[in-house]
This record gives C-alpha cells, structure tokens and sequence, in this order.
C-alpha cells in the first residue's frame, strides 16, 4: 500500500471505467473497450494497481471447455477510498474530468 | 470464441501469445494468461493481432524487469534470489550486485574501444607476436591496395608494397603503382623483397630504375648486388666474397658505373615519406607494420662494395707502381668521392658511417700510393685527412650510439609499465571472467560451496572489476607517450629524425615482450618449476592447518 501510483490520463482513465461499477468484476477486454486503451498500456496499468493493493483480481470460476479461465478486476475498498479521493483533487486542480460525476 | 479461427491474423496472433507464454517469467505469467484468455473474445482479426502486440510488449517489460531484478542481486544467486546467503552454513557471495559488477567492466571495457585504446591494444598485441605482421595486418592492407586501386591512387599502392609482408604480392603492387606513376620505380630497390635473395626478375626491374635515375650510384649497387648475392650466398670472410665476386663480369660492371656515378641515394627520405603519408591516411594500421615496413628499407650490401673497393685499391697500386699516377689516382678518387656521397645527410646512419669506412679506404690507398712512388709530402696530407676522418667517424658513431642509447634508457621504462599494465589487465579480466562463470555456473548447478575456491571466486568478483578497471585506465596512461611518438611521426613534414626514433622504440616494445621471456627453454622450466613448488608449500600449509584444527578439536 505504500507505493504511490504516478496518475496519468491514462490511470485516470481505468479507475474511472473500474469505479463506475465498484462492486461489479471487470474483464481486461471490457475494460480496453471502455477506456480505449490498448492492452499494452492496460496491462501495466493493472499490475500496478494490483501491487499497490487498490485492486483485487480473481480466475473465473466455470470453465468452459476448451476456452482458457477468464480473470477479472475490481478495486478492492481502500482502492475505492483512494479513487474517490484521487477524483476530487484531480477536480479542484482541473487536471481531469471524470466522464461522469461519481464523488 | 467469436474470432474466426481460419483468420491468418489471428493464427499469428494467438501463436504469438502462446509462444511468449511458453517464456513468460513466473512472477508475472498470470497476466499473460490473462491477456491469452481476452483473446478469446476479440471478433477482429486485427483487433486480436493489435491486441496480442500489447502482450508481446507486455512480455517484454516482464523479461527486462526480470533481468533488471537479476542485476540486482550478487553474482551466483538464481533468479529468484532464493539462494542468497543462508546464515553461517550457507554459500558465500560477493559483496556487490552484478549490476555494479557490469557497470565497472563496461566501464573498463570501454576505455579499450576508444581511439587511444584501440591503438594501445593493437600495438601491444603486435609488440607480443614480436611484430610479425598477422592475418588482421594483411587485410587492412589488402583494403588500402583495393581502394587505391579503385581511386588510381600511386601513392597507396607504392605504401602497400613496401609494407606488404608477402613478397611477391609486394611485388605486384609495385608493379601497380610504378605502371601508374612511373617516378615511383625508386620503390623497386629501397626494399628488401626476397631476403635473401630476390626473385630473377628484379633484373627488369632495377633496369627500368637504372635509366630513370642513371646518375643515381644506389641503383647499381642493388643490381650488383642482385647479381652478387647468389655467388656469396653465405661467404663470412671478405676475401672470400672478392674472390667470388670479381671473376663476374656483370657484377663488376655494376660496381664500376656504381662508383663512376655522379650521385648516391638509397631513397630513404621518399620511403619515409611514403610510409608517413600512408599511416596518415590509416591511422588504424598497426605500428609495428609500419616499422617493419622502414625496417624492410635495403641498404646496399656494404661487403659487397668494401670488397669490390680492395679490388680497386689493388689495381690502383698496381698501375701507380707501373708510373701510371694519375689513373690510379683517378681510381682512389673515384672511391672516396663514393664514400663522401654516401656519408651526406639522407641516408640512413649505417650508409653515413658505411661511406665514411669507405673513404678511408680510399685514402689508405693514397697513402699506400704515395708512399710506393717517394711522395712523402703527400702521404703525410693524406696521413692528415684520414686522421680528421677517423675523429669524425668516432664522432658520428658516439654521437648516433649516444642518441640511441639515450632514447632506449628513456622508453625502457616506459614500455616496461606498458607491457605489465597490459599483462595485468589481461590477467585480471580473465580472472574476473573466470569469477564471474564459477560463480554463475555455480548457481545453474546449486553449487553451494563455502570452501576456499568459492572464497577465491567471490573476492575476485569482488574486487577483480576495480582492479581491472584501474590497470586498464594504467594501461592507456602509460601509452601516452608512445601515442605522441607516432602522432608526432603522422604529423611532421620532416621525419628523418622521428622516423628513426619510430623505428627504436617500436624495436624495444619488441624487446619488452613478455611473450618471448617464454619462448626461451630455461624460462618455460623455471616458470613450471616456480609453478609447481608453489602447489606444493599450498598443499604442505594446508595440510598442516588441518591437522592441528583436528588436533585441537579432538583434544
């Protein structure tokens, strides 16, 4: 938890499309969709976040046969915290603009 | 699975994937799995692709960050980490990761690539095969014979000539360079081709110098001794070399237009020059190359032409006794005039004090000369004259072997710190490759030693890069001052002077070759023997120690 995450638009971005639903299990593919980011900027994104220990991940659990366990994403509640925390500052300091209001 | 399986792009894509998975580092290789798993669900083929471009990358960060992970720990340690010290029992480990390791060696490394590196390493090489131009030597002068031929550059091949090892491919290129610019037929005789004979042809050759330069006394001489050479092949007495030789015609043809000639010059300046300009133009040609390339300058075969002067002071005698003064005059004249022009400042010092022998020989014969006809007035004026030149020839002769001496004390210490700062960079990087693959070997195969060998191995990783480090930085300081002699020889107009100081230091580097300490017999025994008796008190200490630790443990 001690690591500080560098917030790009980019970060920003993700942490808005995952905070949107916060109880709800995101999929890296949905998530790519949603943010427009590519898998190779995702990705990284996501390691990072699951380091810092702002966000759980888990294997999907029914298999279908011949198609490999999908994992999926959310922020974990301190990560929530931080997002909406991270939000309100971006705000104030007009750095960035959620889609939608969420804080 | 929505994307089309028979799609190409996605075949591409998928096996991409699988085949950077099949590498992936463990610590990460969830999210490569995961990021397989998406592909699933990718409908475009081009969307997969682009989709499995972000993995490839993905992948990539996860292997540097691994190796950069790796470069953190200690040299020997596995990539986990998980062998590092295990306590008092575990294995040793040098003190420093590999990161730092690498950092000091490339460092050190990198002082060999810089221009004053490569020109140090090239010279000490060479100076360790005792100059003997090797296979790297040859092609670089192939290179400038290519590109010379290419720009008709004369000049270029005439360098290559008198610096190419092989005779007859010099040969060929002096060939190429005289058809090209024919005032270059001087470098048919200023060098030694076939040593000691040369080819048949040359004959053909002298000729064409002979008519370009006919006034020139040098150019007769080398044709004589062309022609000399194969009937004194090894004579070691000069009157055995008189009598071989003036019973051939055409040998004492030459020697007679060669003292009748009006002017001598072995052609050193425009050799010298020649090289000069040719290293200028290759900076990177090997020193000793081009030292042996002065080396090769031809002096003519002083025996020959002492030999052939006794010839000619006999007959003058002779014909002086018969009353006939003034052509044995003009004899003995001929003969010292020869000697005086060889004694001038162009040559080389050993044609200087060569001519300066051979104008005393001369003047004994005048001496002889007006002592058989009852001219002691004469005699006593040459008596005179050959006393001025024996003080001048002892002059010149201490003040050449003064020179000399000087300039060898000088540069024997210095290239004496060349050769073992050389040494002990090279001793120390082999140690520390050594280190470094114990070491890692050792972790490939969970060597788990704390004996002396794994103490030796981590100490040289240890300390070994600094050292090399600080040997290889000793190294190149102490061939600055050699880097100033040849700098200083590419850049003088005149040379004269630089060449010859060129030409002695690149002869002691030879000399201060560690190398040939052991070509010598004694020198392999005595280093065997100081070898194996070291081995020897090792073992003896050794096993001392290990008896009284038992003694002591046991008591």
């Amino acid at each position: 938890m001690g690591i500080r995450l560098r917030l790009s638009k980019q970060t920003l971005a993700l942490l808005d499309a995952l905070i949107d639903q916060p109880s709800h299990w995101h999929h890296g593919y949905a998530l790519s969709q949603q943010t427009g980011l590519a898998s190779g900027t995702l990705y990284p994104i996501l390691m990072r976040l699951e380091k810092s220990g702002w966000l759980e991940t888990r294997w999907e659990d029914a298999v279908v046969p011949g198609r490999p366990p999908r994992h999926f994403y959310r922020l974990t509640g301190n990560g929530r915290e931080w997002v909406r925390a991270e939000f309100r500052a971006a705000r104030e300091s007009k750095f960035w603009k959620p889609a939608q209001s969420k804080v | 699975m929505n994307a089309p399986r028979t799609s190409l792009l996605t075949r591409v894509a998928l096996s991409s994937m699988v085949l950077a998975l099949r590498f992936w580092p463990e610590n990460t290789r969830q999210w490569g799995l995961a990021l397989l798993a998406e592909m699933e669900e990718i409908s475009e083929p081009a969307g997969a692709l682009n989709w499995a471009a972000g993995g490839i990358l993905l992948f990539l960060r996860a292997v540097l960050a691994q190796i950069f992970e790796w470069m953190r720990l200690p040299a020997g340690t596995g990539f986990s980490g998980a062998a590092l010290p295990g306590g008092v029992n575990g294995p040793r480990f040098p003190k420093h990761s590999r990161l730092t390791t690498a950092v000091i060696l490339l460092a050190a490394v990198t002082l060999f690539f810089l221009p004053i590196g490569r020109e140090a390493t090239g010279t000490v090489r060479a100076s360790w095969r005792s100059f003997i131009p090797s296979s790297g030597d040859r092609r670089e002068l192939e290179k400038i014979a290519a590109k010379a031929e290419k720009e008709k550059d004369a000049r270029a091949l005439a360098f290559g000539a008198l610096s190419y090892p092989d005779s007859g491919r010099a040969l060929e290129l002096a060939d190429r360079a005289v058809a090209l610019d024919p005032s270059l037929v001087w470098i048919y005789a200023s060098r030694y081709y076939h040593v000691p004979l040369d080819l048949p042809q040359s004959g053909e050759r002298l000729k064409q110098l002979r008519s370009s330069d006919p006034e020139n006394a040098f150019a007769y001489l080398v044709s004589a001794n062309v022609e000399g050479t194969s009937r004194t092949a090894t004579p070691l007495r000069l009157q055995s070399t008189s009598e071989a030789l003036r019973s051939d015609g055409e040998w004492m043809k030459e020697m007679d237009q060669a003292f009748r000639a009006t002017n001598y010059d072995s052609y050193f300046r425009q050799h010298e020059e020649l090289v000069r300009e040719g290293w200028k133009k290759t900076p990177g040609l090997s020193p000793g190359l081009v030292a042996i390339g002065l080396w090769r300058h031809r002096i003519p075969d002083l025996r020959q032409i002492q030999a052939y002067a006794d010839l000619r002071v006999n007959e003058a005698l002779r014909i002086g006794s018969a009353r006939n003064v003034k052509e044995a005059e003009t004899i003995l004249e001929e003969i010292t005039k020869l000697g005086r022009r060889m004694a001038g400042v162009g040559g080389t010092p050993i044609e200087q004090l060569s001519g300066l022998g051979l104008m005393q020989r001369g003047l004994e014969g005048f001496k002889k000369l007006y002592g058989g006809i009852g001219r002691p007035e004469k005699g006593k004026e040459i008596g005179a004259q050959l006393q001025e030149l024996e003080t001048e020839k002892n002059e010149r002769i201490q003040s050449y072997m003064g020179w000399k001496s000087d300039l060898l004390r000088a540069f024997q210490w210095k290239a004496n710190v060349l050769q073992v700062s050389a040494i002990l960079s090279l001793l120390l990087a082999i140690a520390v490759a050594l280190g470094l693959f114990a070491l890692e070997m050792g972790a490939a195969f969970r060597w788990k030693g704390t004996g002396t060998g794994r103490w030796i191995a981590c100490r040289v990783v240890d300390y070994g890069p600094l050292l090399f480090l600080a040997s290889s930085f000793a190294f190149l300081w102490s061939f600055r001052p050699i880097a100033e002699i040849f700098a200083q020889y590419r850049s003088k107009e005149e040379t004269h002077t630089e060449a010859m100081r060129l030409f002695w230091q690149v002869f002691v580097l030879g000399d201060t070759n560690p190398v040939s300490y052991f070509n010598e017999p004694y020198h392999q025994w005595l280093v065997l023997t100081v070898v194996l008796a070291a081995i020897g008190v090792v073992v003896v200490v050794r096993g001392i120690v290990r008896q009284n630790y038992v003694a002591s443990t046991t008591r």
